[in-house]
């Protein structure tokens, strides 16, 4: 091997060899699983604590959790449908802009060009924009898969969950406490530092543990990150208002489970609904310098009157921390930063977070380095950044209500780093791959098809409109009719599931 | 009637470019734009008068003998019979900490091997560099292309950049600009009036268009008369600011399926093969050494006294925006670095196929923002190449003098600053790309790696790599290298190519 004066100014570091998680939420015990399963040799403990609740809403996923869960960690499909009983979404389903609605899909619906088109599919769907993917065809059926032979659910492509988060912390727990993971019930009593790292943690029931990573996980109390390490807080207000949530919900009677979830445009926010099998949960949005408590509730129950849980008040924060990766601390989930459910980003954020931290200790041997850490913090930093420029793109062009709170969106939210973006679609359209020249970072996760599915699904303007000759729309037509027809002839999630249920059920 | 126009002002359709230059940027300019549009009128105006092109010639990588074929529709007999270039590998670097390196084309150190858990950059730098690809190997052992069969040869054209002598070169694209169609005239550009944007000529005429492409070369007329000066300098990842070039006959010596790159005490020499002529330069920093004794040591390359080496004055960096109006710079006109990567050529054909990305995109109408786009990807890729340039000098070990310890301690890679840094932690794995600022980039992660590799810069962790893929990876390099032994050489190649080829045009030579 060749030498050179060896350029590494830090101390070498020790070797990771214990992690200790705090908190046991669905970001603790991702992150634990993720890094027992990827790194066996790691010791990892989760400390959680039943004195504190968990948040609890019910959770809908994008489709990088099912890949993450079945094909990274390779957990077993049965158990998994089993223990947690998820419904499955292909998407969100949008009341917002002008049209009556549309779909959002973990596919392609304009990052694409059909065949024989000379265009990309947003050029075309300036009117009529459904049916340009097989799952957004679905959804707008209200079917979950298409049928495969023997006329079974086809379980497969970019799907997503619905998943109650009480079920899905016990299936996530006893999956990791299988693997190996060490759970402790514990309540953390204060962080000891020194020069800038935790050195052990100190617990209500008397006992101290130490570990050479502690993984925050301990939600927006950002104990490690956030008190101990004081590092500092970025606030994500200038691109989005809304700071609290009421939430409520009702048992499913003879309610159809949608296979998406739904944000519908609220006077003052925007209202969630997530399908699960027996409970239909629903949380109000919404801006608290725009509407009181009270108001926001009454407007819940006033359109959703089935409502039969009590309405409780979750207030938050959006914003991050500025870096993710502290000395020997790494916060995870709502720790590490928060935004609103809108385009149900949190556990995909979490897995993503859980992944690079698993990756950088891959890298590194268990010794990571102020430039594997820095990597780390750039990469999730942008991840979070993208994520409140894409929520900010839905509030500025919803032109669906006229209330002050929809006003003060439209001339304010800032678009942050997707400004660049924004401008050559106004004068483009919505051309994916000029488009994706404009995208301010690599890696970047929802790519020029999120934003664009939002800028044509709110019908925002653009100058270079193309104009179809009938011939070019005769074959873009054929081509929605070809996936139109299959999902025509889809199962819904209700089928499905019961499909899954039969014993001469098999996961391939 | 209210007649007032529109508030927002369209822009109007392209009807005719207008390409202005002599060199091969302007050649390859209007033959690739009228190819790509033949229904729209573009004329070449050259300056008959302009000083003959620099004969050292030049080499470049693989995506320019695609574009010839591809995107001006040449047929490979046609370059080689008309352009008479000779295949080159990639490079043999006398640089870095290990002294002497191959850097090939066909490097692909970002991709996962079959059957193997350790990535190949890890394998290759530990495991020594001379076999680790193909071409690396055919390099080594002084050969072109692979035997096939007992009388024939594999011409792994993919993975092969071309050398090109300017002469052969321009005679070629120019006879490809009229069977395509492109109007050539000559004249030379002395104006640019406004209202509507208006080229004079120095015999008086003027010449509308909708487009212009300043393909003048570092003098830019066209862009420095239409105002577009901003220029942004890479002084401080570029250190060679001064060049001499010579070529000289070959004489019986074999031809190098390679550019040398060599470190010199006051900067580096490279030398370019070509079919019956050498190219040599030497680049240098003039606080180093003089003109006179850099010219000099060049001449010792040469033994033929009666030749004279050409002095260049470099002036490395880019225009801020390369398209500004109705004017394009492309090529020298919209940035320069030393010849350091060959990447001359390749950053030309980037800019043309994004120019016809752009004019298809907008269906030949680009507005503001579109011309933006277009200058920040073009921006983007000169900054990348600067960065890339700048490694070279920060990690060439092999430079003991004052100018290299100069070197290493001011050349600093800048947008690229991440990649270097976590390189020297985790060592040559393919996460690095995602450290690649304009992914999937105009140099590309597979260079990265293979020029960091090469140079030997040293990474912190070193993953295990498991025995029995270490000697499944020796016995492949080892194939490698016996195949190579049997390879067959540069003239060999080219002679037989060039014999075998009938001159069949896909584009109807007039």
């Amino acid at each position: 091997m060749v030498s050179l004066p060896d350029s590494d100014r830090s101390s070498s570091p020790s070797e990771v060899r214990s992690v200790l998680v705090l908190g046991g939420g669905s970001a603790g015990l991702l992150a634990a699983l993720t890094l027992k399963r990827l790194l066996p040799s790691l010791s990892v403990t989760v400390v959680h604590s039943s004195e504190i609740g968990v948040i609890g809403v019910g959770e809908g996923t994008t489709a990088v959790f099912p890949a993450h869960l079945f094909d990274n960690l390779g957990i077993s499909k049965e158990e998994f449908y089993t223990e947690a009983q998820p419904t499955w979404k292909q998407g969100i389903r949008f009341l917002w802009g002008p049209r009556d609605e549309f779909f959002y899909d973990f596919e392609f619906q304009y990052d694409q060009q059909f065949q024989g088109m000379q265009k990309p599919t947003g050029y075309y769907a300036r009117m009529d924009c459904t049916d340009l993917s097989q799952a957004c065809a679905l959804m707008a059926r209200n079917m979950a898969f298409t049928t495969g032979p023997l006329g079974k659910p086809v379980i497969k492509g970019q799907y997503a969950f619905h998943i109650e988060n009480h079920r899905l912390v016990n299936c996530l727990e006893s999956i990791a406490r299988r693997y190996g993971v060490a759970f402790v019930d514990d309540t953390l009593d204060r962080a000891e530092v020194v020069a800038g790292e935790i050195s052990s943690l100190h617990f209500k029931s008397g006992e101290t543990r130490t570990a050479d990573l502690y993984v925050d996980a301990s939600g927006f109390r950002a104990e490690l990150i956030g008190k101990a390490l004081e590092e500092p807080f970025k606030s994500f207000s200038p691109g989005l208002f809304c700071d609290r949530a009421v939430i409520g919900g009702w048992h499913r009677t003879d309610e159809s489970i949608h296979p998406y979830t739904t944000a519908e445009t609220m006077d003052h926010g925007w209202c969630w609904q997530i399908e699960h099998e027996t409970f239909i949960n629903r949380g109000y949005v919404y801006g608290s310098a725009f509407v009181s408590d009270e108001d926001a509730q009454a407007e819940l129950l006033a359109k959703n009157p089935k409502i039969s849980t009590t309405p409780r008040i979750v207030k938050f924060r959006s914003g991050r921390y500025e870096r993710g990766w502290v000395g020997n601390v790494v916060a995870v989930g709502n720790a590490s930063g928060f935004v609103e459910p809108l385009e149900a980003t949190a556990l995909a954020q979490i897995i993503y977070e859980s992944r690079w931290l698993a990756e950088s200790l891959r890298l590194t041997g268990g010794k990571p380095d102020d430039a594997m850490r820095a990597s780390y913090n750039r990469l999730v930093g942008i991840a979070w950044d993208e994520i409140r420029d894409f929520l900010a793109f839905h509030y500025k062009f919803n032109t669906r209500l006229d209330t002050p709170f929809w006003r003060h969106c439209r001339e304010h939210t800032s678009l942050g780093n997707y400004e660049d973006l924004y401008r050559l679609y106004r004068e483009l359209g919505p051309n994916p791959a000029m488009l994706a020249q404009a995208l301010p970072a690599r890696p970047n996760i929802y790519g020029v098809e999120g934003f664009l599915a939002m800028l044509v699904g709110m019908q925002v303007n653009y100058d270079h409109i193309h104009l179809a000759t009938n011939d070019e729309l005769g074959v873009f037509h054929k081509h929605r009719e070809n996936i139109a027809a299959k999902a025509k002839a889809g199962v819904t999630v209700r089928q499905a599931l019961d499909a899954i249920r039969r014993p001469s059920w098999q996961w391939t | 009637m209210d007649l007032k126009p529109t508030p927002r002002m369209y822009p109007s359709p392209i009807l005719h470019m207008l390409v202005a230059g002599s060199g091969t940027d302007a050649l390859l300019a209007a033959a690739t734009l009228k190819r790509a549009y033949p229904g729209i009128q573009v004329t070449l105006v050259r300056d008959p008068a302009a000083p003959a092109a620099d004969p050292v010639g030049e080499s470049t990588t693989p995506a320019v003998l695609q574009h010839i074929c591809n995107s001006v529709g040449l047929h490979g007999s046609d370059i080689h019979l008309h352009g008479r270039p000779i295949w080159t590998l990639g490079f043999k670097c006398l640089w870095g900490a290990r002294g002497t390196f191959y850097r090939s084309f066909d490097a692909p150190y970002s991709s996962p091997m079959q059957g193997f858990t350790s990535e190949p950059g890890f394998l290759a730098a530990d495991g020594g560099l001379e076999n680790c690809t193909l071409s690396m190997a055919m390099m080594a052992a002084g050969k072109l292309f692979p035997k096939d069969g007992s009388n024939s040869f594999k011409p792994t054209e993919n993975v092969t950049g071309l050398n090109f002598r300017p002469e052969p070169l321009h005679a070629l694209l120019l006879r490809a600009c009229q069977a395509l169609g492109v109007n050539v005239r000559n004249g030379k550009v002395s104006g640019f009036t406004r209202n509507p944007d208006t080229l004079v000529l120095e015999n008086g005429s003027t010449v509308t268009a909708e487009l212009y492409i300043d393909a003048t070369g570092s003098e830019a007329v066209l862009a420095g008369l239409a105002g577009n000066t901003e220029w942004t300098s890479y002084e401080d990842a570029c250190l060679c600011t001064r060049a001499a070039t010579v070529a000289r006959r070959r004489g019986s010596e074999p031809i190098r399926p390679y550019v040398t790159l060599e470190t010199l005490d006051s900067g580096w020499r490279w030398r370019v093969d070509h079919d019956d002529a050498i190219g040599f330069g030497h680049a240098w920093h003039p606080d180093f050494i003089s003109e006179d004794e850099a010219c000099a040591e060049l001449m010792t390359k040469v033994s033929d006294s009666s030749l004279v080496p050409r002095v260049q004055r470099w002036n490395c960096g880019r225009r801020n925006q390369a398209w500004l109006g109705s004017v394009v710079a492309v090529g020298d006109a919209s940035g320069f670095v030393e010849p350091l990567a060959s990447l001359r050529l390749s950053q030309l054909v980037l800019q043309l196929n994004w120019l016809v990305r752009v004019l298809a995109a907008t269906d030949g109408m680009p507005g503001d923002e579109s011309r933006r786009t277009y200058s920040r990807v073009i921006a983007d890729a000169w900054d990348e190449c600067r960065d890339f340039h700048a490694i070279h000098y920060r990690f060439n070990q092999a430079g003991k003098s004052p100018f290299w310890e100069m070197a290493r301690a001011k050349a600093m890679p800048d947008k690229h600053a991440e990649l270097v840094d976590l390189y020297q932690s985790v060592g040559p794995s393919q996460v690095l790309a995602n450290c690649l600022p304009s992914w999937p980039g105009f140099v590309g992660i597979d260079s990265w790696l293979a020029a960091l590799i090469g140079m030997g810069v040293p990474f912190r962790h070193h993953p295990v790599i498991p025995a029995q893929e270490k000697k499944a990876w020796d016995s492949i390099c080892e194939q490698r290298r016996a195949l190579a032994k049997q390879g067959v050489p540069a003239e060999l190649c080219i002679g037989a190519a060039r014999r075998a080829m009938k001159p069949e045009p896909r584009v109807s030579f007039p």
